[in-house]
This record gives C-alpha cells, structure tokens and sequence, in this order.
C-alpha cells in the first residue's frame, strides 16, 4: 500500500499553494469584509487555466485526476473559501453538465468560455423547501413546443445574482420525486430570469449568493441537460460523490490554514514567562488536531484515489466529507481558544476560519442526512 | 604569508569598515604570525597616510586606467597583484563595492569566497570564519584550511583598535590594466543619506505605524540627533512612501548598528530577520504583545509619532 | 541568442532550522523553493525572449540532489529547457566550486547573456553570478534594475551605494537581477504540468569540467545570540523618552 503523493503531485501542489499564498492571500481579509465578488482576482486568477482541472484539453483543461483536483481544492481553500465557493462552480457544479450533455454549440458557448473565467457559472439546487431533500423540487418544468418552460425560485445560489449562465434542476412533476428531475441549462438575458434577493452569509464571503427567479422561462429542446427526461437524479449521482470529497478537502484546507496560524501564535505568544505552546494542555490540543486532521487528510485522498479507480465511492465520500467537516469544525473552535481574545478579534485569522468552516455543514449533504444515509447503508446494505 | 585588507575610501578617509578589518586583521595576524597589508587603489592612494600605523605593509595600485572606482580594471588590478603574493586572506568591507570586487578577485585566483562574514579568529592552527545562514536562523564557523580565501566582512563586526605598528612600508605598484567591460554613463547621485545605511552606527526604521509619508520626517529628525541613518520597513516601501533602498529587513538590507531604534513596526520575521543582530535594540509600538519587543532591549509602548519627537526632544535638551 | 538562467534552490523562508549533533548539523525543514532573485532572473529572460521576438532560454542548478525543484519552477515559468548539475562533490560546495560547475557547463551550451539572481535568499552572498562572469571572462552589471538590448550593446540602470547608475556593455554579458527589476510570473497550470512531467537532464562535475576542490568546511552552527528579556519603559511619551535617553548614555553608553 502506497498513502503518499507522487513526487509531481508533491510539486503540484507546492506550485497551487505558491500561486494562493501570492496571488489570493493578499486579497482574503478584503474579500470576507466587502463581500463582494473580487473581479480583478477573478480575471488574474481564471488566466492561469486552473478553471478546466478536470476537463480533457480539447476544451482547453488538462484532464487532471481526482487526487490532483482534490490537492487543488484543499490549497485553494487554505487561502479563501469564499473565492473558492465561485471558482468550484467553474471547475465542477456548474460546467459538468454542459461537458456531459451540452451540444457543440452550447459547449462553444458557455463551457470554454467558463473554463477560461470568461463566463461566470452556478449550479441550482436549493429552494425554500428544499435542499439535501432535492426529490421535493418544486421548480417546474413544462415540456411546450421546441423547448420548455421553466417557472420556480431558486435559493442559496453562489454566484447567483452575477452568473452568465445556470444548471437548474427542475421537476417535470413534483409527484414523480427522484424520477421527476431533470438540469436545464438557463443563460443570462433569457426572458423571464432574474435575480431575487441577496443572502448576507456569517462566512464564505466574496462570491454574491442569493435567489434566482424564473417565471415563465423558456429554454429550447437542447437545453434540456441529459439524455433522457427523468434521469436528473442518476447524472446528479456521477459528481455527487466528488462534490462531497471536495467539500471534504475543502475542510482539510480550512483546518490547515487555522492549525497554522494557531501553531506560530503558540510558538511566540507568551503567558507566565513561557510561549503557551509549552503547556501541556495546549500542546493536548495541537496533538488532537493533528491526528484528527491526518484521519481526514488520509479520507479524502483514499475517496479521490477511489474516484480515480472508478471504485464505488457512495459511502466512503458521504464519510469523508462529514468527517473531514466535523474535523474542521472542531480544529477551528481549538485555534479560536489557543488565540485567546485574540480568537475573538476581527484582526485575527481565527475568527474568520471559524465562520468559513460552517458553510461546508450544507453542500453536499447536511450531516444529519449524510447519518442518516451512511447508517442505512451500513444497516440495511444494498 | 600575510592578510591582506582592500581599503575603501568614504570621504577624505577611509570607511570606518576598513579600520575595523584592519584592526581585526592585525590580531588575528598576530596570532597565525601573519603581516597585515592593506592594499589602496587608484586615486584612493592619496590617503594612503592615514593608514599609519595600520599596517606592515601598503600597497598602493596605480595605473592608467585606475582612476575612480572602476569595478573591472580595479578587481583585474587587485588579483594581479594578489597572484604574485597569493595572500592567505583577502578581506573586503561588505558593501556594494566589495560585493563586485571580490568574486571577480576570488574567482582569478581561485579562492574560496565567504560573504556576510561577521567574525574572523585564529583557532587550531586554521582561520574561522563565521556568517549567518538560512536567512539568519543559525550561523555557521567555517575553518578556511590551507587554501587562500575571500572574505567579505560585514560593517560594525569588529571594534577598530589604535594602530601602533611602527613602520609601515608603503609600495606603490603601478599595474597595466585594461578599462573595465562595464561603463557607467550616468550616475544620478542619491539624494539626503550621507552614511550608508548598512554602516551607520545609529539607524532610526519606521514602519506601517508612521501612518502616512509626511510623519517620515520625525525619523529623519531623530536619525539627525543621533548621527545616524534612516531606514523602513517593507508596509513603508510597499506603500509607497519610501525608497526600496532604505528598507531593512530579508528583502531589503540587513544592517548592525550599535543601536537600532525602531518605531511602529510589529515585528514579522521578514524584518527581524535584517536588524537582530544589531546591538542595543529600542522598539516603539502601540501594541504592547507586539513580536517586535522580543527582538527589543528597550520597549515603549506608545504611538510612534508622539514618542519619536519626546526622544528627540530629549537628546536635544541636554 | 541563447540565454542562461542561472538558479539556485533554497529553504523556504518560513523552513523551520534546528541545530542539531552538538552544533556539528544543521537541520532544515523539508520545504525548498527557487531563490526569489533568480525568479526575478527567469522573468527577465522570458522579458527578453518577448521583445526580441526569439531566443533559447535554458535554466541550470547545480547541487547534489537539490536544484531540481528550483528547475521545474523555472520550466513551469516558461524557460525552453533546464540542466541539473549534479554531483556528490557539490555538498557544502562554496561559490567557487558552484561557480565553476555553471561556468564550465554555460560555456559548453554557449550563451550571449548570462542572467542570475542577485544575491540568495539564504546566504545572502551574491557571489555566484559575478564569480560566473569573471569565469567566462565577460562583463557583469549586478543588481540591474531595468535593461535594454539594441543589438550587441546593453544598457542596464542599477541602484548602489553610489546612486542610481545607467552602465552600458556589450553582449556576452552576465547580469544579476535585483528586486524591482521586473514581477516574477506566476505559472500558469499548463506550464506547472509540463514542468512536473519534464525529465530534468543530469551532468557531473568532470562532464563540465571541473575537478572538485576543497570548499571551506564547516566547524559548526550556532543559534543566534539570544537577547535578554526586553525591559519597558512606563510612562508618559516625555518621561519614557528622558528615561531611554538616560539609559542609552548611563546604562548601556551607546550614545
């Protein structure tokens, strides 16, 4: 058995996490303060062709395996969640279904354009009433003539009130549940799509997230992202589990940049004459986050390398991302109390991996749905 | 065998680096049973009396095409020389001079070259020499063995002692040498700093707590009490409000006085990493946690633009 | 025209040190990157491939085992190729020895310009680009700061002690690139998979033709001195001032 990185995947992520520490780390108190979409980065950042990871190079991407992706994603987030939520949209949520189903035009026009940061995406799960519980989408789909026409609000959507274009999920009929759903591909201008309110977020900030609303939108036939009508929800199963372990890499990152800060504060703060890292109980706290950050770290690369393989991953993703999450959570409540007041400070770090790591609670699966799955799994198996 | 120093001229004598390698050089010459000769080039050999006393032996190298400093003829005029004598050690002051003149010597002649060399002794039959690596995190001794070596010696490394050497012998050598590959069309002077901030005995460093570019003056105002120079940190020279060439610090210049006073700066190891080994130490910061009080002999806790005149006002008041 | 980078590898600046077997080691966390200048180097290489329209650019380090990352960086940035000297005898090589390595393998590869970073990011010494030059036996302008090439004549601007200076040479010539003189890029994606994939061609001292030589040998490390605990001064901004000024002079006789 074999837990490393290859030496180019070492190099790899050595060269992502040069490009965040120079080009996004500047950038994060800003980003978190306004809450706005930083558009500069966004251009600076999307010429570096990081956008099309995971996409052959046809389409202008360098077809990166999941183990190289997920490295991307955790050095990425170490450096800003918020800038990382509206970049995952580009590279994954919202571009996989054009790859998969788009016709060559659409794939000229939204998805190369996407992958190079020309053209801003998003992805629409969540409605009011629903969210991990997608089989209760009430955003309906009309077949007409030549087309359909789409009427619904949509919530919770990164990048929302600026994306050029948007995958929808969407029901033809809300009775038909998980057999009912299906992605439409809707873009920017097309009558009837707007966006409705803004959402102000406790963390994850930069990318705008809000509603977006669809009243009597018509999209043509070749909108319609998928094969067959119905079949949303097994396409939905072909990126869930990446989405998951990402999100779980995403929380090794978070963790990472906080168990670092935490580690140089203990290093140089000091109480009683001492540096506070010389005391026991802290050093408890740093030997738990530790272990409990390599378990994740070990979770999330076995997921990816499993992705890679083509190994059944539903479980072992669902597990990874709550873990890796949970994790997270916990090793950023750590480094607010080594901080100390200072933990509570807007000047320092902690606070505001502190509200980052929460936004990972929800994509992918909120904890108490992920239980839920993983113990019937276990219990009544397949 | 002998040390030979290479003198360099500031003013109408010669930089207070030349006499600290001097002294040092007659110490340890006594010790290994070395003369010390120090060698003066070009029109820098008018002040070749000031060295009295300094040394057994100078050498003064006079051609042609050594004039003013000129790195390419007067680096083809010292290995020259040095081929003919081949000097067990070749001392430099480390400043932009030295750093041009003595890999071109130490290549020549094929010498081992140590650069930010902060002490030299007679130990165990062998020259040590000593420099910070790793950016300053750990320093190394080096033993320079048989072979010849380069040295190029930080400012304020050594303490200059009286030279009593009773009858120096002065040579003057004139040497053939081509004019150097490298011609310089134009030199804008630097405006302001007389002294070198590398050499400065007293450097006043301001940094992100100055607030704007016009409170640079209350440094410039205490650097002038003290006879001494003014240098900022990185936030200064990123904002704007300073020349790159006045920062201290890893990206910058490392300097050594005998006393450094710092104001408004928190102390990020890019910074400590160019001043820690100076001295005395006064810091100055709002923040009384700040790291830069680690690095600090004296702390004030206070705003710098109100502490900084109070010393200035105080050194001029008695 | 053809270009040579030279390039060293050095610790992180943030690499955590530790002095290890009695003073006799030095311990240095695992985390290597191209020396800052030398990036700055390879910038104005390719700055100068751009204006001129076509040069070959080549990288080289020289090292034993270590140089290889500092390489790929270079090849990710977008320089044409790289040569890793690597040999034993480079272990705790001076600049002399690592000068002579890069002078004798440039000499083989030929080269009209020689680029180097100013100085190191971890000793600080500065010596290898201008030890190179004076190798070659060819001009050098160190920390040059901005740079024209009009055919065979170079005009390069440097800021010294001096001032600020506008030299000119003409080519061959061997220029170390001080900060300021250009932004070094960051690599884009496709370069940084190129460069991962890239078999970094290897050479040893004698297929340079050097014949290693002694370097100076280390004795052993020793930490920084360490400071006593900073004593503050209470007070007002007056009284605190009148108290440091007493202690400089009474105390501490600094002034």
């Amino acid at each position: 058995m074999h837990f490393g990185l290859t030496e180019e995947q070492e190099f790899f992520r050595t060269a992502v996490s040069d490009t965040v520490e120079r080009m996004i780390m500047p950038h994060v108190e800003k980003i978190d303060e306004t809450d706005e979409f930083p558009t500069e980065l966004w251009k600076e950042f999307s010429a570096l062709g990081y956008l099309g990871l995971r996409y052959p190079e046809e389409l202008g991407g360098i077809a990166a395996d999941p183990v190289t992706s997920m490295i991307f994603y955790e050095e990425l987030s170490r450096g800003s969640v918020g800038f990382a939520q509206a970049v995952i949209m580009n590279t994954l949520m919202g571009t996989h279904f054009l790859y998969r189903f788009g016709s060559p035009e659409i794939k000229e026009r939204c998805l190369v354009p996407a992958l190079r940061g020309e053209k801003i995406t998003t992805m629409c799960f969540t409605e009011d009433q629903s969210g991990s519980d997608i089989a209760n989408t009430r955003t309906l789909a009309k077949k007409v003539e030549g087309g359909w026409v789409l009427n619904g609000t949509k919530n919770w959507i990164t990048n929302g009130p600026i994306a050029d274009f948007a995958t929808v999920l969407a029901t033809t009929d809300p009775a038909l549940g998980m057999k009912g759903l299906n992605f439409f591909l809707v873009e920017k201008g097309t009558e009837g799509f707007s966006p409705g309110q803004t959402i102000h977020k406790l963390g994850a900030r930069g990318p705008v997230t809000g509603e977006l609303v669809f009243v009597d939108v018509f999209v043509p036939d070749e909108n319609l992202l998928g094969e067959e009508v119905g079949r949303g929800a097994d396409y939905l199963g072909e990126i869930l589990d990446e989405v998951r372990c990402m999100t779980g890499a995403m929380a090794l990152g978070i963790a990472r940049a906080a168990f670092n800060d935490a580690l140089e504060y203990a290093r140089k703060r000091e109480a009683f004459g001492k540096p506070i890292g010389e005391y026991q109980l802290i050093r408890a706290k740093f030997a738990d986050m530790a272990t409990e950050m390599e378990a994740s770290r070990l979770m999330v690369y076995q997921t990816a390398w499993m992705l890679g393989e083509g190994l059944p991953t539903r479980k072992i993703a669902a597990m990874t991302k709550m873990f890796a999450t949970e994790t997270c959570l916990k090793v950023v409540d750590e480094v607010t109390r080594i901080f100390g007041a200072n933990g509570f400070a807007q000047e320092y770090g902690p606070q505001r991996y502190f509200r980052d790591a929460r936004f990972l609670l929800y994509g992918g699966g909120t904890h108490e749905i992920l239980r839920n799955f993983i113990g019937r799994e276990i219990v009544v198996g397949r | 065998m002998a040390i030979w120093t290479v003198c360099e001229a500031r003013g109408d004598d010669f930089s207070p680096t030349t006499y600290e390698l001097l002294s040092q050089a007659r110490k340890v010459g006594a010790e290994a049973g070395m003369e010390t000769v120090a060698v003066v080039v070009g029109a820098e050999a008018e002040l070749a009396d000031k060295l009295t006393g300094q040394a057994h032996q100078v050498i003064c190298l006079k051609g042609g095409n050594l004039g003013i400093f000129d790195a390419g003829s007067w680096a083809e005029a010292l290995y020259g020389t040095c081929a003919e004598a081949y000097p067990r050690l070749i001392l430099f002051c480390d400043s932009d001079r030295g750093r041009e003149l003595a890999p071109a010597v130490a290549a020549n002649l094929k010498y081992a070259a140590l650069v930010n060399v902060t002490s030299l002794e007679w130990e165990d039959g062998q020259f040590t020499i000593t420099r910070p690596v790793c950016g300053g995190k750990a320093y190394a001794t080096y033993g320079a063995g048989e072979r010849g070596c380069v040295a190029v010696v930080r400012p304020n490394s050594f303490s200059i002692e009286p030279g009593e050497i009773a009858s120096a012998q002065v040579q003057t050598v004139e040497v053939d040498v081509a004019p150097g590959k490298v011609s310089v069309e134009e030199l804008k002077p630097r405006e302001g700093r007389k002294i070198p901030l590398t050499e400065a005995q007293v450097v006043v460093c301001g940094g992100r707590g100055m607030k704007a570019e016009k409170n640079l003056s209350l440094l410039e105002d205490l650097a002038e009490a003290l006879g001494g120079a003014v240098g900022v940190s990185r936030a200064v020279v990123d904002a704007g409000w300073a020349d790159h060439n006045d920062q201290v610090g890893k990206s910058g210049k490392t300097v050594s006085p005998g006393l450094y006073i710092v104001a408004g700066v928190s102390g990020a190891v890019h910074h400590t990493m160019g001043m820690d080994t100076s001295k005395v130490v006064v810091a100055i910061n709002t923040d009384a946690n700040a790291t830069i009080f680690r690095f600090a002999d004296y702390g004030i806790v206070g705003d710098a633009l109100e502490v900084l005149p109070a010393i200035t006002k105080a050194l001029r008041a008695n | 025209m053809k270009i040579a980078v030279l390039v060293k590898e050095v610790p992180d600046l943030e690499a955590h040190v530790e002095i290890a077997a009695g003073g006799k080691a030095l311990i240095l966390e695992k985390k290597r990157v191209l020396n800052y200048y030398d990036e700055i180097a390879v910038e104005a290489a390719l700055q100068v491939k751009q204006s001129i329209g076509s040069a070959e650019i080549y990288a080289v380090s020289a090292g034993n085992g270590t140089g290889i990352e500092a390489l790929r960086r270079a090849l990710a940035m977008g320089v044409d190729r790289v040569i890793h000297i690597n040999d034993p005898a480079l272990e705790g090589a001076g600049p002399l020895v690592v000068s002579q390595a890069l002078a004798g393998l440039v000499k083989r590869e030929g080269f009209d310009v020689v680029f180097a970073g100013k100085k190191s990011t971890d000793d600080e010494a500065g010596m290898v680009g201008p030890m190179v030059a004076a190798l070659l036996g060819i001009a050098c302008v160190q920390g040059v700061t901005a740079l024209r090439i009009d055919g065979k004549d170079i005009t390069a601007k440097r800021e010294t002690e001096r001032g600020t200076e506008t030299v000119k040479a003409s080519l061959p010539v061997a220029l170390t690139a001080e900060k300021g003189f250009y932004t070094p890029r960051v690599p884009q994606v496709m370069g940084i998979m190129k460069a991962m994939k890239a078999e970094v061609p290897k050479v040893s001292l004698a297929e340079v033709g050097v014949e290693a030589v002694s370097s100076p040998q280390v004795r052993g490390y020793n930490r920084p001195k360490v400071r006593l605990p900073v004593k503050m001064i209470e007070g007002a901004a007056s009284q605190a001032a009148s108290e440091l000024v007493r202690l400089l002079r009474e105390d501490v006789k600094v002034i």
